[in-house]
């Protein structure tokens, strides 16, 4: 799969939407010297995980519970740094403006959301023998 | 022939360069010398303005991408290290410095102003129980503390630290609090009384930050851009080598690696390496000061000799980092104007360990946010929610203990020319934390003990002890006055020289005991 393609898949899982291209460009070197350092069966795991088309956040949420396909969250840790670093994204990033019952109602459903998306991804895991 | 020859220049170099300038010296300085050659533009005004309309990947990550090492090795990073504009300060270390290590995580800088060119600037007077094991008493020390202190603009405040943090006079005001440590700071005048008889205080730091201008240099603006890049507004040991550089009182000589001494009756021979060609040149002085740093000190000493076969103490002060919560301040904007580093200092006579450990409570505002990402525990989507909404309640507490709790790692120097480091893991019972985290939920502060870190030995950067100060010295220990046990003209200058190292940021002691042995030195 093109690097190009890789960084789609995986800015749609965190982002709703395709990467813009500074970030496709940049990805590029920074996957390949992610994946220099990683494991033949991590690696083929890895792809698995990418050709399924399974809801990858879940995926990566439930692998890192259970210390699984370390590859895909230095991914995604990647990707969350090079989009911080475009001026569009910051409001993703930081609070413009305060609000502590917005922020209490983000946190709880924040953490109910991971419960379920653990449990889904548990799933997955065991159905798609990733790793 | 020279009269003094510092090798190093780093804070404890810089300090005594300082010192021996006010007696009309001059001395050489050996340094390996690296400098900020990043090509990128400094940022001007502030990190978050500049962010909402600027690409910021050359400030934060760098082409090289040194800014995602810490994912890409998966070794354990120091966040303000990793900065492009800091990637000088530990630049060719692994070659210039060899090492070869188990159970630490030795941070060596090869730079013009060495690891200060990174630190907080958290610089601290010592008081009378940090000398303990020193054959020294705080007297000697205080003319140098009070001249650093009115030299650098050090700011503080007379609170109920001062008695921990010596003597407050002459200390520009604090800083502003950001919101967070504010709301810590009133819920401690609150509940003051009840913490105090608990053994816990809580107060300014005291940090090289000017709060007023100073020295030709600015007050600090609030930028959060002292992670990234170094601003004028926080004293680094390079700024005061310039200083005395341009004023014509320090013979600065960079590009050399100083690999052993020699002494003779009336003087002392350096030979250094070239990093620019490779040629060995040789230096003479009737003194040499040793201000390497602790590690590469000991190394010199070691390799002076051709002694393969001793081992050396190193101190280091073990560190927990525990993540804060403030409730009250989920779903706020982030305090894009605030200092970004030591807000608030803790101190907590801790019956458990049976002595004072010491504890700075940091604001998060400057890192990338995306350096918490792999922190927090939820599904990927959930954890930019909590980077918005939680981040901007969090503080960290970074808590020192002494060097003592452990036994000192050891060191020594191998045939292939590597320095051996083997450290001792550090593995307290978190339980014995629940009175501090108990006063920490008193002062609206949140956490649970799973969430506390323990950076590998290595990482509070402190590093003492390695050729310690004793009344009667035995080999590779030095005299009261600096001098190595069996030499006339060679004097430990920096930390490698202390007896002990308690829990308190250590450079400004440092700074003051170079001074002390740079003046003694010479009379
Ligand atoms: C991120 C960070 C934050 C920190 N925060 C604080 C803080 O808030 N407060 C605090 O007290 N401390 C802090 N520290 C630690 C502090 O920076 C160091 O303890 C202090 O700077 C050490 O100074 P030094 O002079 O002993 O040696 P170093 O800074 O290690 O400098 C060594 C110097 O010697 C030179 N050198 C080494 N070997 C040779 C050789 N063989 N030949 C020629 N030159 C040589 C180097 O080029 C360098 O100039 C921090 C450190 C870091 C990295």
């Amino acid at each position: 799969m093109s690097s190009h393609h890789e960084a789609d898949i995986l800015y749609r899982a965190l982002f709703g939407h395709a990467a813009p291209a500074i970030i496709v460009q940049r990805f590029g070197p920074l996957s390949a010297q992610l994946e220099a350092g990683s494991s033949a069966a991590d690696l083929a795991a890895y792809q698995r995980v990418l050709t399924s088309g399974a809801d990858l956040e879940a995926l990566e949420f439930a692998a890192r519970l259970t210390s699984r396909l370390p590859l895909l969250t230095r991914k995604l840790a990647a990707l969350v740094a090079l989009a911080e670093t475009l001026p569009e994204n910051q409001s993703v990033y930081l609070n413009t403006r305060s609000s502590w019952p917005r922020g209490v109602a983000a946190t709880v459903w924040a953490v109910l959301r991971s419960a379920a998306l653990g449990l889904y991804g548990l799933a997955l895991l065991r159905r798609g023998r990733y790793a | 022939m020279h009269d003094v020859l510092i090798i190093g220049a780093g804070a404890a170099a810089a300090a005594a360069a300082f010192e021996l300038a006010q007696r009309g010296i001059r001395p050489l300085m050996l340094d390996a010398g690296a400098v900020d050659d990043n090509p990128t533009p400094r940022v001007e005004g502030n990190l978050y303005d500049f962010r909402r309309h600027h690409d910021s990947f050359d400030l934060h990550i760098g082409a090289d991408y040194r800014g995602l090492a810490h994912l890409v090795s998966a070794e354990p990073a120091i966040a303000k290290l990793q900065a492009p504009h800091m990637a000088y300060v530990t630049r060719d270390a692994e070659v210039l410095g060899p090492l070869s290590q188990q159970n630490f995580a030795a941070i060596q800088s090869f730079a013009l102003g060495g690891l200060g060119n990174a630190w907080g600037a958290g610089l601290y007077r010592w008081i009378a129980a940090d000398l303990h094991d020193f054959p020294l008493t705080l007297t000697e020390l205080e003319p140098y503390f009070d001249k650093l202190t009115a030299e650098i603009g050090i700011n503080g405040a007379e609170d109920d630290l001062a008695e921990f943090f010596g003597n407050p006079a002459g200390l520009q005001p604090p800083l502003t609090l950001s919101h967070n440590a504010q709301q810590v700071w009133q819920a401690y005048q609150h509940h003051r009384t009840s913490l105090r008889r608990r053994g816990i205080a809580l107060g300014r730091p005291r940090t090289g930050v000017l709060s007023r201008a100073h020295d030709g240099r600015p007050a600090c603006d609030y930028s959060n851009l002292e992670f990234w890049q170094a601003q004028p507004y926080v004293f680094t040991p390079a700024q005061m080598l310039r200083k005395l550089n341009a004023a014509g009182q320090l013979n600065y000589y960079g590009d050399m690696l100083a690999l052993r001494w020699q002494e003779h009756a009336d003087h002392v021979t350096v030979t250094a390496r070239r990093l620019d060609g490779g040629r060995e040149a040789q230096f003479s002085a009737r003194r040499v000061l040793l201000a390497a740093g602790a590690i590469n000190s000991a190394r010199l000493a070691l390799q002076s000799a051709g002694d393969t076969l001793t081992r050396l103490p190193l101190l280091e002060n073990p560190i927990l980092q525990i993540p804060l919560i403030l409730p009250a301040s989920l779903g706020r904007r982030l305090d894009t104007h605030s200092f970004g580093l030591v807000q608030l200092n803790l101190v907590w006579q801790a019956a458990a360990w049976q002595t004072l450990l010491q504890g700075s409570l940091i604001e998060l505002t400057a890192p990338l946010r995306a350096e918490f990402f792999g922190r927090f525990p939820l599904a990927g989507r959930s954890n930019l929610a909590l980077l918005r909404e939680m981040l901007p309640a969090m503080l960290m507490l970074q808590l020192y203990f002494p060097a003592q709790v452990q036994p000192p790692a050891r060191l020594g120097l191998l045939a292939d020319s590597r320095l051996r480091i083997e450290g001792a893991s550090f593995a307290p019972d978190l339980s014995r934390l629940q009175p501090l985290l108990g006063a920490l939920r008193s002062l609206g502060l949140w956490t649970h003990p799973a969430l506390i870190q323990q950076p590998v030995t290595g990482h509070a950067i402190h590093y003492a002890g390695t050729l310690p100060m004793r009344s009667h010295p035995h080999a590779y220990q030095c005299r009261p006055d600096g001098r190595l046990h069996g030499s006339e003209r060679v004097f430990v200058a920096d930390s490698a020289s202390f007896s002990s190292l308690s829990a308190k940021n250590m450079s400004l002691g440092m700074m003051a005991n170079a001074m002390r042995i740079a003046a003694g030195a010479v009379q």
